[in-house]
């Protein structure tokens, strides 16, 4: 009985789990290559809203916002948190953990206060505050991800290295980001990922000068339905997929990495 | 002396590299929050947001229809935290205890709606479940129903999408704790006799425990806050706290009062969470006891 | 001896010491430095903005992109667009940023006099626009700006019942705002409503028949329970999917804009849209100038080049929007006006009034949020 639970009625349901997991994007992507607009009556398959969203100059403008955004706060989140990170480990001090909260306090409360701070203190909305958000947010998961990586390191080789008579800058940097690249590349794909896909900090945040990619979808969706969205969704998955891929391939080769010095 | 000085400022870099991270969160993250407590315990107009100091703004916030939005919320965040927990521990199970081969293939397969972004997929749900949409035309096929079912607008759409938004939450803190379970005690379990059922209950359960617990605040404290999902589904009549909060700054513009709402709904939710955190440990402990 | 050194040492250390916390001290202004540098950043941008250009603030679908184009590539003068979602949005913004860096504004009537009170618009020279005597007089020198020195009327719209014909085949059964207020009249299950205040408030004003003079507290909580009383059949509140509830055939009668009907309208035979004969909202968008501005060349070129005659069809035509203009309008075929009598000087026209001034905003702020959280 116990064996046929686990041969049979296991797999079973993590396949049904993961058809409903993946049905509305499915759905979804079958229906933006839909001629027709909604409802759906299926009415021929064709690229005209792909065309159509690659004509679409605001697109093009908030895709362009949200790059440069999710670049920039990607960047500074993984210098400041790689900084704090390391220095942190010399100092030996526990500031770290103060970090982990980031993701714990809800996004709102972050984006009302910091929409009060910036008005308080008449910083103009716009892309510069976006970027400010969406690091905070990334800080929230560079440190963690670089701390346990750090942790990992071993300290000897650290010490070996001085011994040697490498400056700190050195062992700096030959022994210890080589080590961190993985975690490095992570945070940085991950941060990226998690600014592209932010709405409520860019709601509160972003003025009436920074469109992004989420507030348009959102304007547009508050509209109805529109088929370019449909397009531009699965435009969307596709570079998250990417994204994914990408981390999962650098945790894959990391594993190996790991197995082999050990 | 100069050499001295020369010596402290090396001695200091690593102070120096701590800094700008910390100056960082202290000004976008604690100065906001303490500007927002500021802000609710004050009074003040346009420019001047803060002129005098009063609690009047948290007696107005004290009344039943708010402490009932709040209540809603807590209950939304409860429903998704548990029902997603339930539905994903059985996946989470699969993928770190039998799955040998294509350990890395799955785990892409299951990262990838984590990482889509929310409104897309909100749209997505948008798309089916409205009125022409495919669940309906599904129903209508097998001839379940006449007229097709207005699923949008309600508590169904809001409850169900939150569900399958969060539910990839889940799976990754469960799973790195079942993960790291050593293979061996299971092993020894069964070779002691043990049958599966014993085995889950005493033996995985209570190691995976961290990441359960893990997983679960983690939805539960998110979901609570949530904005984007009421708001696109609840036809701007079902009140969550993350759609009144933005409803007080932008459409009531009194922002003395939606500081107020976020320091009450703040509270509540660390309340709760407590109370969550406490039932677990009785829960460890009864079964420790058990033992 | 060995005190003096002592001491000597001892003193050393606490320069020491003291200069230790001195370059942390330090260390923290330099990185606070860099932080202000950082947030300056952000009121250098908009330095980079070319000379020859135009930013616009407005409302989605009000002028079409290849409009701008057309205007960008005749002239040279680059647009960039913001759009903004709600008119308090916009007043919000304003009084935070004090200056939004944009040139030209398209807010709704009730917005132009706060803005202009609070000294955020620029007067218009009349004298520059080319248009003026093709503007309806029905919409000039409104309440709200006695003699357009600081807007110029570009659109209006109008309040009204959709609803569609496969569900009231017989037409709706009267006339009337009773059919979304009145619980005994309600001829359908649920309705959609517009989910702003202003609007909603007053379509209620209109149904209980109070006149133009200020309200007190007892009308306002009689007002506040009509609108509760409405919740229970209200499936959703929105501004802007009205039409979308019509054709998917969510909710038979919705109130909205005439403007996202018709469009509708144009391709569903089965929706029809209808004033009631207590009279409904009328709505105008305006063109305003930022006082900050200093453009005035080019804005008055922008101007003058979407008031042209060619441009207004082209971009009502698109958004079925309905100009002030009268050649405009008068050519405009009816399917886009999607309601009979309807121009300035007819019979459906004289029901249309604007929002009184009877009941202050925060007034308005605060029955919205009390019903709605309710």
């Amino acid at each position: 009985m116990e064996l046929r639970l686990k041969k049979i009625l296991l797999p079973l349901y993590v396949g049904i789990f993961c058809i409903f997991l993946y049905l509305p994007i499915i759905i979804l992507t079958i229906y933006s290559f839909n001629r027709g607009g909604f409802p759906a009556q299926w009415t021929g398959a064709s690229f005209c809203w792909y065309y159509e969203l690659f004509h679409s100059v605001e697109i093009w403008r908030a895709f362009q916002n949200s790059i440069t955004v999710a670049i920039c706060s990607a960047f500074l989140s993984v210098l400041l948190g790689l900084m704090l990170v390391y220095g942190a480990k010399k100092l030996k001090t526990k500031i770290s953990y103060f970090f982990y909260s980031n993701i714990l306090v809800p996004d709102i409360a972050i984006a009302v206060g910091m929409l009060s701070l910036f008005s308080y203190f008449m910083i103009p909305l716009g892309v510069i505050t976006l970027i400010i958000g969406h690091t905070l947010l990334g800080l929230g998961f560079t440190i963690p991800i670089l701390k346990s990586r750090l942790d990992e390191l071993d300290h000897r080789l650290v010490e070996a290295s001085l011994d040697l008579g490498a400056s700190s800058w050195y062992t700096f940097r030959y022994i210890v980001i080589p080590f961190l690249y993985p975690a490095l590349l992570v945070s940085t794909l991950l941060v990226m990922i998690v600014s592209f896909d932010d709405f409520v900090i860019s709601f509160f945040c972003a003025g009436s000068s920074a469109q992004t990619l989420s507030l348009y979808v959102f304007t547009m969706i508050r509209s109805g339905i529109s088929p370019t969205v449909n397009a531009l969704s699965t435009i969307m998955l596709l570079i998250s997929s990417f994204f994914v891929l990408a981390i999962s391939l650098l945790q894959a080769r990391l594993a190996v990495h790991d197995e082999k010095i050990s | 002396m100069f050499e001295e000085i020369k010596k402290l400022i090396k001695a200091e870099t690593y102070f120096f590299l701590v800094t700008p991270a910390f100056i960082w969160q202290f000004a976008f993250l604690v100065l906001p929050l303490i500007f927002v407590v500021i802000l609710s315990l004050s009074q003040g107009q346009g420019s001047h947001l803060v002129q005098s100091f009063t609690l009047n703004n948290f007696y107005e916030i004290f009344h039943f229809s708010q402490l009932r939005i709040i209540l809603r919320s807590i209950m939304l965040a409860s429903t998704t935290a548990i029902a997603s927990l339930l539905i994903a521990y059985p996946v989470a199970y699969f993928l770190a205890l039998h799955i040998k081969r294509f350990k890395f293939f799955f785990l892409f397969l299951l990262s990838i709606p984590f990482l889509i972004n929310l409104l897309v997929q909100v749209y997505a749900w948008f798309f089916i479940l409205e009125k022409n949409g495919v669940i309906n035309h599904a129903l209508m096929f097998l001839g379940l129903v006449q007229k097709p079912i207005n699923f949008l607008n309600s508590y169904f759409a809001i409850y169900l999408v939150m569900f399958h938004v969060y539910l990839p939450f889940m799976i990754m803190p469960i799973y790195s704790s079942l993960e790291k379970i050593d293979t061996k005690l299971i092993e020894a379990s069964y070779d002691l006799g043990a049958s599966f059922r014993t085995t889950f209950w005493r033996i995985i359960l209570p190691l995976s425990m961290p990441g359960v617990q893990a997983g679960f605040f983690l939805v539960y404290v998110v979901s609570f806050g949530e904005y984007v999902i009421p708001s696109l589904l609840g036809g701007m009549k079902l009140f969550f706290v993350g759609t009144l909060i933005s409803e007080y700054f932008f459409i009531g513009k009194d922002w003395h009062l939606g500081a107020a709402f976020i320091c009450v709904s703040c509270g509540m939710l660390f309340l709760s969470a407590l109370a969550y955190y406490w039932l677990f440990n009785k829960i460890t402990m009864q079964s420790k006891i058990m033992r | 001896m060995m005190k003096k050194s002592h001491k000597i040492f001892q003193e050393k250390t606490y320069l020491l010491s003291w200069m230790k916390i001195n370059i942390r001290i330090l260390f923290i202004l330099f990185w606070l430095c860099c932080l202000t540098g950082f947030i300056l950043l952000s009121y250098v941008s908009r330095y980079f903005v070319p000379e020859r250009s135009l930013s616009i603030y407005m409302w989605a679908d009000k002028i079409d992109e290849s409009v701008l184009q057309k205007f960008e590539k005749d002239t040279g003068i680059k647009i960039y667009v913001n759009y903004y979602e709600s008119n308090e949005e916009l007043i919000t913004k304003f009084e935070i940023a004090k200056d939004l860096n944009c040139d030209i504004i398209l807010p709704s009537e009730y917005i132009v006099e706060p803005l202009a009170q609070q000294g955020f618009l620029k007067k218009i020279d009349l004298s520059r626009c080319n248009f003026i005597d093709r503007i309806y007089p029905e919409f000039m020198n409104m309440s709200f700006d006695p003699e357009n020195q600081y807007s110029l009327p570009i659109y209006w719209d109008v309040l009204g019942l959709g609803y569609t014909h496969s569900y009231f085949k017989d037409g709706l059964p009267s006339n009337s705002w009773s059919l979304i207020f009145d619980k005994n009249k309600i001829p359908c299950k649920q309705i959609s409503m517009v989910d702003d205040s202003r609007e909603a408030i007053f379509l209620s004003l209109k149904y209980l028949g109070w006149k133009n003079t200020q309200l007190n507290s007892e009308q306002l909580d009689h007002i506040e329970k009509l609108f509760l009383e409405q919740k229970s059949w209200v499936g959703a509140y929105t501004d802007f999917q009205q039409g979308y509830f019509l054709t998917s055939k969510t909710y038979p009668l919705v109130v909205g804009q005439r403007e996202r009907i018709v469009r509708e309208m144009l391709t569903d035979d089965d929706l029809s849209f209808t004033i009631p004969d207590e009279g409904s909202l009328l709505i105008l968008s305006n063109i305003v100038i930022s006082a900050s501005s200093k453009k005035d060349n080019l804005i008055y070129q922008f101007i003058n080049y979407i008031y042209s005659h060619d441009i207004m069809m082209f971009n009502c035509k698109e958004f079925c929007l309905l100009p002030t203009i009268k050649d405009a309008l008068e050519e405009l075929p009816q399917q886009y006006i999607g309601i009979k009598d309807f121009l300035p000087g007819q019979k459906n026209f004289k029901k249309l009034a604007i929002f009184p001034n009877i009941l202050t905003q925060k007034q308005i702020n605060d029955i919205w949020i009390a019903f709605k959280s309710f």
